[in-house]
């Protein structure tokens, strides 16, 4: 039998998730304490409230063990509570124990799904904890705060706070505004991080039965924050607000003392709701029927179109095209999350193999407020973090070698994620000691990589060796990085994502790993043409012009076979029709591709027109390579039931540049 | 596959040659469906379909053992290898105790086919090893 009773089995899930966000939250706290180097108010009563929480559920799961080492945080926490100035300047040295309490509880959290499952001793745990307690405590609090029990728990919130200086707002939406108590919630959940108190009225934003009442009396928010001002400017910059006015009297002072612990959690944990697991595999099951629906939408129009009803159907089907279409847009908005719920499991990452090194670093994100689609940004975590383990092992250099090098230090590490026109960047730099291109050659030349003379390759072909398996710079292999198995690993992936990875390095400097992926989306607007008699699709959003070709030959605007003249400007021309081993026909065109700042000509076959398709990735048989070197990076199902290719720019202007360099 | 595993077989017939492919891998049987070229296709692709909303590959048994028949049908094999194989066409369906087997294993020709003998179909039907044979074609 189970470590569970039969009729607790059913708990398991919940308990897991609801364990999970808090320690998600338990760990934002920590990350961003140990950041700022001190934690405020706000911080302890949260660690406190999720210390509290996973004590009763895990008494209630019969987790002994995971109950007594969260009861003894609490108290750990109850002590900060009371009194926050016993963490002055002593906060340092608690952090490792927090971690260490993080993963005992993540550990055994992940562990409870095992049929064996069996309670991992906590006493080591529980002894550390115990000891800080007593480090900190006098004896007498302890007593008290047994006794306190769980009412403290509720009237505890407002006691560090002074209520004089909460002030009172109130906030009128438009007559207009759907989905008031939606609203409401992304104002509180802005605001939030501006405040270091604050409550609400309505509180049970999450029901829409909050909607009649915000409507009737708008809402009110009780709030104590540094600047005020910050605060309102954020509220009126937000869409459908009609006022947000200052209440100076007290005159809603929340007084529900019972509701307090509620309206608290809500507030931190707006982060993710309680279903978002389960939702999340719908989403992703509602996005693919929404792409099976258009495509089923194609092939019924084009079928439509042979027959002679079509001209009093057109505006029905039109119609459904339209419903479609916003079906789609809300189906790939669902899949969003914000980047900022992923940073923190970085921070730690950073953090732990830093302090594992020795070395000082100084980790930082840009582009939290990124909404990525889910499923990329799940894919993305492990070479991400291994490009984070690279930059901390081989990229910053130890604290001695930095002082000598006169750097601060503290190495800076910088984690940047950028959206634009379809692709989501993500790029790691590091300000260390950046890549020797002789020490890379070297190595190359040793382990017989190298495929033409040691003095034609380019740096960009030198710093590409250290994606090939098995090249590994670093002599001895440490706990991280540095056997080899990684970048070969982050290239895979990357590939897999139809993306690119760059590499910009200077000795001394530092280097930057630039990954570029499409962002995927349900259905794409291509151009549609062909070559010989391969249908293909280019997204419309790469088309830079389109030329004939038999008008412009006579122009003696083509330099060459292999580059193509416009405006002065030259480009690499990529004959689609050699590529693809057809022969050449009447009606060729030349279309100039743009992917960011890279533009190629490639010569095609006619134009067939525009068309919105739904890609469908090509099966793992019709390998990797064969996808690259031809440029496609899928198929999508035309309306007669044949298939259309269709081509990646990215891979279509590596192909063109490859080839120029051949020359 | 060893002796003691014996499995219920498609029988295929394509030209002279009886095969047979593990039941348990197997979809369902459809006539070849519309298919695109890819180009530069190995000659073991015989093109790409529309199988469902999914890209189904089908591979040819002329470009496989080397013949040039009429290949109309196409048996879709499901779970690790998602692919079709257009074939002749399909005989009968061999449960496990219609067959007695004078295992014979013999490896030929680009490590593709495994054979074995069975003396109730009077012909030897050489078992297709799809493994092997992803294995062999993967471009």
């Amino acid at each position: 039998m189970g470590f569970f009773d039969p009729d607790m089995e059913c708990m398991i899930e919940v308990y897991q998730c609801e364990t999970i966000e808090l320690m998600d939250e338990f760990e934002g706290h920590l990350i961003e304490a140990e950041k700022s180097k001190t934690m405020d108010a706000e911080a302890i009563n949260s660690i406190f409230r999720v210390a509290h929480t996973i004590k009763s559920s895990s008494a209630m799961m019969g987790m002994e063990q995971m109950s007594q080492c969260t009861h003894r945080m609490e108290d750990l926490f109850a002590l900060f509570r009371d009194k926050p100035e016993l963490l002055q300047g002593k906060l340092e040295h608690l952090f490792d124990l927090l971690y260490s309490f993080e993963d005992y509880i993540r550990s055994e959290i992940e562990e409870i799904s095992r049929e064996d499952y069996e309670q991992t001793s906590a006493e080591d745990l529980i002894e550390r904890i115990s000891k800080e307690i007593d480090f900190f405590t006098n004896p007498q609090l302890e007593e008290k705060e047994i006794k306190k029990d769980d009412s403290l728990l509720e009237s505890s919130l407002l006691e560090d706070v002074n209520e004089e200086a909460i002030t009172t707002l109130k906030v009128l939406f438009k007559e207009n505004c759907q989905m008031e108590n939606a609203r409401a919630f992304m104002l509180i959940k802005q605001i939030s991080p501006f405040c270091q108190f604050l409550s609400y009225i309505p509180e049970n934003l999450e029901d829409e039965s909050a909607i009649s009442v915000l409507k009737k009396q708008g809402l009110l928010i009780h709030l104590l924050a540094d600047s005020l001002n910050e605060v309102i400017s954020k509220l009126i910059a937000s869409p459908y607000l009609k006022s947000v006015e200052e209440i100076k009297k007290k005159e809603e002072k929340p007084k529900e003392d019972g509701s307090e612990k509620e309206k608290n959690s809500a507030v931190s944990g707006i982060k993710e709701t309680k279903f978002a697991t389960i939702a999340w595999e719908q989403i992703i099951k509602l996005q693919k029927l929404t792409g099976e629906l258009l495509t089923a939408e194609n092939i019924l129009e084009n079928a439509m179109k042979k027959t002679a009803a079509f001209s009093t159907i057109e505006s029905l089907l039109l119609n459904n095209k339209k419903i479609l279409h916003q079906l789609e847009d809300l189906a790939n908005e669902a899949s969003l999350m914000s980047v900022s719920n992923v940073i923190p499991q970085y921070y730690r990452v950073v953090r732990d193999i830093a302090k594992n090194e020795g070395k000082k670093v100084d980790f930082q994100v840009v582009g939290e407020e990124l909404e990525v689609d889910r499923n990329l940004m799940d894919t993305m975590a492990n070479p991400l973090i291994h490009l984070l383990r690279n930059a901390i092992d081989h990229g910053i250099e130890s604290v001695e070698e930095r002082l000598a090098e006169k750097k601060p230090e503290e190495g800076k590490i910088v984690l940047s994620i950028k959206s634009f026109a379809g692709y989501l960047s993500f790029t790691v730099s590091d300000d260390g000691s950046g890549m020797d291109e002789k020490k890379l050659l070297e190595k190359a030349k040793r382990k017989g990589l190298l495929k033409k003379p040691e003095n034609q390759y380019t740096t960009e072909e030198i710093f590409s060796f250290i994606f090939l398996p098995g090249f590994s710079t670093n002599e001895e292999a440490t706990q991280y990085s540095g056997r080899g198995v990684g970048m070969d690993v982050v290239q895979n992936v990357v590939d897999s994502l139809n993306g690119i990875v760059q590499v910009e390095s200077q000795k001394g400097k530092g280097s930057s790993f630039i990954i570029r992926v499409p962002v995927s989306m349900t259905s794409i607007e291509c151009l549609c043409f062909k070559v010989g008699k391969s249908i293909c699709f280019l997204p419309v959003k790469n088309i830079g012009r389109i030329y004939a070709y038999e008008e412009l030959e006579t122009k003696i605007k083509i330099v060459s076979r292999k580059s193509w003249l416009e405006a002065e400007e030259i480009f690499p021309l990529l004959n689609l029709y050699t590529l693809f081993d057809e022969k050449e026909n009447k009606h060729k065109r030349i279309i100039i591709l743009k992917d960011g700042s890279k533009s190629i000509a490639i010569l095609t076959g006619r134009i067939l027109g525009q068309q919105t398709v739904v890609e469908k990735n090509l099966p793992a048989i019709i390998g990797r390579s064969y996808r690259k070197n031809m440029g496609i990076s899928g198929a999508a199902i035309m309306g007669d039931g044949s298939l259309g290719l269709i081509l990646s720019s990215q891979h279509l202007i590596r192909i063109a540049q490859g080839a120029d360099e051949d020359e | 596959m060893s002796k003691k595993e014996l499995k219920d077989i498609l029988v295929l017939k394509h030209g002279e040659v009886c095969y047979g492919i593990v039941a348990d891998l197997i979809k369902e049987i459809i006539p070849l469906p519309l298919l695109t070229k890819l180009p530069k296709q190995s000659e073991y692709l015989k093109g790409i379909s529309d199988y469902r909303g999914n890209i189904l590959p089908v591979l040819s048994m002329n470009g496989l053992t080397g013949t040039n028949k009429k290949e109309q049908t196409c048996v879709v094999l499901e779970g690790e290898y998602f692919l079709g194989l257009a074939v002749e066409e399909t005989v009968e369906f061999l449960t496990e105790s219609a067959q007695k087997l004078n295992y014979d294993e013999i490896e030929i020709n680009r490590g593709i086919l495994k054979i074995s003998e069975v003396i109730s179909t009077k012909v030897p039907i050489f078992i297709l090893d799809i493994k092997e044979i992803v294995k062999n074609i993967l471009v």
